[in-house]
């Protein structure tokens, strides 16, 4: 396992975010918006744990993905500095693999100019601010993967993402969790963002 | 005080192998020039006027520039973060490709810019594709034009590379039909 190397996939799209239940209309419009550009949303919360420890499941899937997102707008009282670590192991893969596999990642924030006080060493990238809502993470990452003569339309995602937030309301009720950050629930979630947009036609089935 | 220095007698020959102002070559060697200039005598003039023999210089004659050999530094200096100077500082470089508006076919295939001063007819042929400066942007365009063209992905192939079940699936259009 130690050295074993994946080939990256260039449809696969790493989340790298808070697992907590105010996060979760960011995290339903990220998903909504990466399914309906086609992309895979890949997560640690899909990989069951087998005694290997997080950071090695979070290492072998960044291997395997292109992009990543990183969300670092958890600063304040109860700051996480989960993410901010594997944005430096994301700036070092982008570093150290070679031009062909490069490694991509894009930031998010939820307020403007933020991230220049507090990550300082990243003063020239410029998150995407997705003001704490779904709909901003929608245009942040349409914004930032999508292509305006491709992609799909803003409005279009929107309605996927609303119909999406009622489902995943529903699939935690049948799940009986607070929250979608569980594997069952997670994968079902996207289970259903996937049947959401071939139903939408913003993908093929 | 050292006087003057004067010509080497072999500086003729040097004229001849390369088509290049020895004046403008060293500038540590600056001496002054005796010859008639026509701000010689104008006031707020600090720095001496060229010889004349720096009209020999490639940078005078535009329809040279990038054919002679140039020597010396560059007078204008590139623009921050870039590999190569522009143009019009580095007439024989490649560089000045990459400051241009206008494509002809043969630059477009290789995804470069050729100058406006550059005949287009000429940059079609392949030969000048190739010889095309990449510039220093373009090396990271091919990873940003593979993510943003690639093919999106069919809902089963997000399902299958997630090893997402058909007990999944099935639990989640149950959802769906229940909650919409």
């Amino acid at each position: 396992m130690a050295g074993r190397r994946s080939i990256p996939d260039d449809k696969a799209v790493f989340l790298n975010v808070p697992f907590d239940r105010s996060y979760e209309p960011v995290f339903l419009g990220t998903v909504s918006a990466l399914v309906s550009l086609g992309r895979t949303p890949r997560c640690v919360l899909e990989i069951a744990d087998r005694g290997e420890g997080r950071l090695r499941r979070i290492l072998e899937l960044m291997q395997s993905c292109r992009v990543s997102i990183h969300d670092l707008s958890r600063v304040g009282g109860h700051a996480r500095f989960n993410m901010p670590f594997e944005l430096g192991l994301a700036y070092a893969m982008r570093a150290y693999r070679s031009p062909q596999n490069r490694y991509l990642f894009v930031i998010l924030e939820s307020t403007p100019h933020r991230l220049s006080r507090t990550l300082s060493d990243m003063a020239a990238h410029d998150p995407a601010i997705h003001e704490g809502t779904g709909r901003g993470a929608i245009r942040a990452v349409l914004n930032s993967l999508g292509t305006p003569s491709v992609g799909p339309f803003p409005e279009d995602v929107d309605t996927l993402y609303r119909r999406l937030s009622k489902v995943a309301r529903e699939l935690k009720r049948r799940d009986r969790t607070q929250t979608v950050f569980r594997r069952g629930t997670f994968l079902r979630t996207i289970a259903a963002a996937t049947a959401l947009a071939s139903q939408a036609s913003l993908i093929s089935p | 005080m050292s006087p003057p220095t004067t010509h080497s007698r072999f500086q003729w020959f040097a004229y001849i192998l390369a088509p290049i102002c020895l004046h403008c070559k060293s500038q540590t060697r600056r001496r002054l020039t005796t010859r008639w200039s026509p701000l010689r005598f104008a006031p707020g003039i600090f720095d001496r006027s060229r010889p004349a023999r720096c009209l020999l210089l490639a940078r005078y004659w535009p329809w040279l520039a990038g054919r002679l050999p140039h020597r010396g530094t560059p007078r204008i200096s590139r623009p921050l973060g870039a590999l190569t100077c522009p143009g019009y500082a580095c007439p024989g470089a490649n560089g000045r490709l990459e400051y241009s508006q206008n494509t002809s076919p043969g630059c477009k295939r290789s995804g470069e810019m050729p100058s406006k001063s550059t005949n287009h007819s000429r940059h079609a042929t392949k030969k000048s594709a190739k010889m095309v400066h990449t510039p220093v942007t373009s090396r990271r365009q091919p990873i940003l034009r593979r993510i943003h063209t690639t093919p999106a992905g069919t809902a089963a192939d997000i399902r299958a590379s997630l090893g997402i079940t058909k007990a999944d699936l099935e639990a989640a259009l149950t959802a769906i039909e229940s909650a919409l």
